[in-house]
């Protein structure tokens, strides 16, 4: 475990920082869910409001979760959080809650949110937890947006098909077909296709990391010439 | 600073706190919201009702009312005791009843079906409410994607013949799908199941509708 971060920086969550594009965590809802772009919209939205009760409760039992035993705390208070929304889910959004089936009650596997409870929540008051919950959420979701409106654009040739599951019965008109109607990419709609276009995406930030921001990591510096080693413990800021 | 040391007895009492505290709440929302998640399964499952009696053509409405179902079928229908069936009546004369059924032989736990069957014991349609079969794989089940379910439109339980009620791999008329054969022998075997019963209880059913129908004739 690191030390509490003290120039922790809300911000980098949603580029330097990224769940997914760096960090390579909660694959599997991002590979399995993201179909369409409304399946990518009803995960993300679910999974941001569990990330921020789970990292705004853990915050405010920080002082309990401590010792031996805090990873079960947390993956408790975490499956609680699940467990309310896929219960509010199924309540209120029984269409939603049927189209993305297992993978309500699987969010609580996600590592995003064990990840963000153990190195900030438990370590800072309430309010950095609900900011970093709500950047890396809202990161998450912006990348799962990406993923499902490009794989149902290119893999079933519509755009907010399905979007009623969200937003009722107003958006069953919003359906874009711009290709004809037997279109399909099938390698697109399945996992495999999820995770060489997230390849390509992370090729692309990478990418994108050298172009524009050239300066941002400079060269190590050099040692002055003659100068001793020293070897220190702990930190120093 | 990882934590090396065995948990102490406060480590665990707090553990214990933390999970009656989580216990609590959970539970109390789920009663809260139980209501609310039984009507909106219910409300889904009368599209799905519309769905496995087919076009209203006849012109008079068709109403659906919740019949009990017979203690000692649920086994075979893998229900639980208080589930109810729904009959479709046409000017008060049932015409066909929707039966849920439940498979617990598929690949990711129970799937959940609705089978809509007329009065001659036809199948009308077959919907398959929800499961957790493989994505890709067995969830061809499902109508949004393939019309396999379909396969058991006006079957009923002598078309075909008992032994082929089967999938193709087991020797019946039934297909079953590249890479997933476990899942549709699932179906096929409770939507023959689920016809059994009906034949079993077509007339208990067809007399409960007649003195429904005609309440000054029942004895």
């Amino acid at each position: 475990m690191n030390p509490p971060n003290d120039n922790y920086s809300a911000c980098h969550g949603l580029w330097r920082e990224h769940p997914v594009l760096v960090q390579l965590l909660g694959l599997s809802p991002l590979l399995a869910v993201t179909t369409t772009l409304a399946n990518a919209l009803g995960l993300g939205l679910v999974t941001l409001i569990v990330l921020l009760g789970s990292s705004v409760s853990c915050s405010l039992l920080r002082r309990q979760l401590n010792g031996a035993l805090h990873l079960p705390m947390l993956l408790l208070i975490i499956a609680a959080w699940v467990t309310c929304a896929e219960l509010l889910v199924r309540a209120y959004a029984y269409p939603l809650a049927q189209a993305l089936g297992i993978f309500v009650p699987l969010i609580a596997s996600n590592c995003v949110i064990l990840n963000r409870a153990q190195t900030i929540a438990t370590r800072h008051p309430i309010g950095t937890a609900a900011l970093d919950a709500t950047v890396i959420g809202s990161g998450f979701l912006a990348l799962l947006l990406i993923v499902g409106a490009i794989r149902e654009l290119f893999g079933r040739g519509s755009l907010f098909a399905d979007m009623h599951l969200i937003f009722g019965d107003i958006a069953r008109d919003w359906l874009w077909q711009p290709f004809d109607g037997d279109y399909t990419l099938l390698i697109l709609s399945m996992p495999a296709g999820a995770f060489l276009l997230l390849g390509f995406l992370i090729a692309l930030k990478n990418f994108l990391d050298s172009w524009l921001l050239p300066s941002s990591e400079s060269p190590p510096e050099k040692p002055i010439a003659g100068s001793k080693r020293v070897r220190t413990t702990g930190k120093i800021n | 600073m990882t934590v090396k040391t065995a948990p102490n007895r406060s480590q665990w009492l707090r553990l214990l706190g933390i999970a009656l505290l989580i216990g609590t709440l959970v539970t109390t929302l789920e009663i809260l919201t139980r209501e609310r998640i039984v009507a909106s399964q219910t409300s889904a499952a009368l599209d799905y009702l519309r769905q496995v009696t087919g076009p209203d053509d006849q012109g008079a409405a068709i109403t659906f009312e919740n019949w009990p179902i017979p203690n000692r079928q649920l086994g075979l229908l893998g229900l639980s005791e208080g589930d109810e069936m729904h009959i479709a009546l046409r000017a008060g004369q049932p015409i066909a009843a929707i039966v849920p059924s439940i498979s617990n032989a598929g690949y990711g736990g129970a799937i959940q079906l609705l089978v809509g069957i007329d009065f001659t014991g036809r199948i009308i349609a077959v919907r398959v409410i929800s499961h957790r079969e493989t994505v890709g794989l067995g969830d061809k089940i499902e109508i949004a994607k393939s019309d396999w379910i379909e396969a058991f439109s006006k079957r009923s339980l002598s078309d075909p013949a008992a032994k082929y009620w089967a999938v193709k791999a087991d020797g019946g008329i039934y297909d079953q799908f590249t890479g997933a054969t476990i899942t549709p022998r699932a179906v096929v075997n409770q939507v023959a199941a689920t016809l059994q019963f009906f034949a079993d209880e077509r007339a208990a059913l067809a007399a409960r509708g007649t003195s429904q129908a005609n309440p000054e004739a029942r004895e």
